[in-house]
């Protein structure tokens, strides 16, 4: 019962928030993207003409069909980008503002369990990135048909939402992590060095034998930006998993008992 | 310490032996303090005197590094949830979510407090935030947000209220506003008020007892009495034979603590000086007194001394 109060009161904290509608608009440009980008495949000489197309996009082009399959496949691509990167500004905005807005203290010491607080920050960080995912699974759909992409094969829609929230949830095993920095530093700065960090850390590894081993690494290598997906296996979940426990217990013993100097 | 023990001895707060270190840095050094329930307690220090730390760890945001704090009887650190079921409080600046309405900041403040939903009217209407209830927290001056900050901490009837200076930011009229709050609070309804302030004049008037800290350590504690009169120390007279004065004033009064700070003055330290019987040895020794005047001590110039600056 407890855990259910805390939970709406982390969801009332969204309210009117400019983070919630930052990443929304962050989405919808994603969407307008991955439109231009299939235009630009289904018209190759009218891109050209406009300028639009330079050597590398046209060898990254060659990778996408021109149909529904090569449209989910970048909103995939796009899903796992912004699994990284845009999941892990919602875990920073949600743990650090407790931290920023001076709110931590009066948070941590009331008669509530602190790892309640933990969970139910996690979740709604879910809860608005499968939100996010499903607003890029409806663009796609509008876009294709606007982009006359002919009928949605039967079923490919539902493998699409699939992969997308597929890679939204390993996405969510490397968010724990981002949020013991967040707490652990007491505020914005410090996770958004460590999120670069580990983008830049998680490029590097990829070019590597330790790819599939590197919780960084996985997520590229599996939507082919890192080399062949193949190489993901059953180990590379049990890392991913074994990050998201590691980070998660660790947030929660440290909101337990660290001291709050804020 | 039993914390079992503890609950009915009509203590709100008892600290024994509380210790805080922060790396090399004593915050807090083996602090004793005892909070009787339904009395208004002052917590009166520097800047970086421990007040803000022994507030820490009265709320369980600290652990101690030696010594505990019990709230009714319960340890903060060890039994925190159960400790704090009682108690409001405001620790340094006030804070808010400023997306937030005032209406909204309580009632999440409510919610994670298990009070009835007519308490966030109840709090608005106590701190006079009628007019803001539907304005961002964002939007509010200082002085408001201060007053949400105590609409928070008072919101779900608390027994123990802690303050980490509530008056910060308010108007003249609005701290004796809150200050007749905290005694209505106190006298009305049996609510334990614990207040920092460095504001000693309020201070003298809110308090039943003041405690004052210096470098971690509690170094006196005064009934609101004692705080508010003016404490005599002594006399010191002008007369002129100085010398002679001295003389006769360590013989015949028994007076040890007797010095000539340089002129025709003669100073005498001591809290059971009779100004009357001085006077009355000076002049019967034949010395001309041209000047009599009792050394009394407020609680400002009581605080300077006990924390080391000049009064």
């Amino acid at each position: 019962m407890t855990f259910i109060r805390v939970l709406g009161t982390e969801f009332a904290k969204l309210r009117r928030s400019a983070v919630t509608w930052a990443t929304l608009g962050a989405y919808a440009l994603m969407g307008g993207g991955a439109a231009l980008f299939m235009w630009m495949i289904r018209n190759p000489e009218a891109a050209k003409g406009l300028g639009l197309i330079g050597m590398k996009a046209e060898l990254t082009m060659g990778t996408f069909g021109a149909d529904w399959n090569g449209l989910f496949d970048i909103a995939v691509l796009m899903g796992a980008i912004g699994g990284i990167v845009v999941l892990s500004v919602i875990v920073i905005f949600i743990f650090g503002r407790e931290y920023a807005q001076g709110t931590a203290k009066n948070m941590l010491a009331l008669p509530v369990r602190r790892a309640w607080f933990v969970l139910a920050k996690l979740l709604v960080a879910a809860a608005w990135f499968a939100a996010l995912t499903a607003v890029l699974l409806a663009e796609m759909r509008m876009i294709g048909g606007s982009l006359g992409l002919g009928a949605l094969p039967p079923g490919l829609l539902a493998e699409a939402a699939g992969r997308l929230f597929g890679m939204a949830c390993l996405c969510m095993a490397l968010q724990p992590v981002v949020a013991l920095v967040t707490v652990r530093s007491g505020g914005y700065l410090a996770p958004f060095g460590f999120m670069l960090l580990t983008l830049f850390l998680g490029n590097v590894f990829a070019k590597t034998g330790w790819a599939p081993w590197f919780p960084w690494s996985i997520i590229p290598l599996l939507i082919g930006m890192a080399g062949p997906a193949e190489n993901v296996g059953a180990g590379s979940y049990v890392v991913l998993a074994a990050l998201f426990a590691a980070g998660l217990g660790g947030t929660m013993a440290h909101q337990e008992s660290a001291d709050n100097c804020q | 310490m039993s914390a079992t023990t503890n609950r009915g001895n009509g203590l709100a707060i008892e600290a024994r032996c509380l210790t805080k270190r922060y790396g090399d840095v004593l915050a807090v050094d083996r602090l004793d303090l005892e909070v009787r329930r339904g009395e208004v307690f002052a917590f009166l220090g520097r800047n970086g005197a421990g007040k803000t730390t022994t507030i820490r760890a009265m709320l369980g945001l600290v652990r101690p590094t030696g010594g505990d704090v019990l709230l009714f009887g319960r340890s903060a650190s060890r039994d925190r949830r159960a400790a704090l079921g009682k108690v409001g409080f405001l620790v340094e600046t006030a804070a808010a979510y400023p997306n937030l309405t005032v209406r909204e900041n309580l009632d999440i403040q409510r919610r994670l407090t298990n009070a009835p939903p007519e308490s966030v009217d109840r709090a608005i209407r106590l701190l006079g935030l009628e007019p803001y209830a539907r304005r961002a927290a964002d939007h509010l001056s200082l002085g408001n947000k201060q007053r949400l900050s105590l609409a928070r901490a008072l919101l779900h009837g608390p027994e123990l209220v802690i303050l980490d200076e509530p008056a910060n930011g308010l108007d003249p009229a609005g701290i004796i506003e809150i200050r007749t709050l905290l005694r209505c609070l106190a006298i009305e309804e049996g609510v334990t008020v614990f207040v920092s302030s460095h504001i000693l004049a309020e201070v003298e008037q809110l308090a039943d007892r003041i405690a004052i800290i210096h470098e971690g350590r509690l170094v006196e504690v005064l009934s609101g009495d004692e705080a508010g009169s003016r404490r005599r120390l002594g006399v010191e007279l002008d007369v002129d034979d100085p010398e002679k004065a001295e003389r006769i004033l360590r013989e015949r009064l028994d007076c040890s603590a007797v010095e000539r700070p340089g002129g025709p003055r003669v100073r005498v330290s001591g809290a059971g000086i009779d100004p009357a019987a001085v006077a009355r040895e000076i002049v019967q020794a034949g010395l001309s007194l041209s000047r009599l005047e009792p050394i009394v001590e407020d609680l400002e110039a009581r605080f300077m001394r006990l924390t080391g600056g000049k009064a």
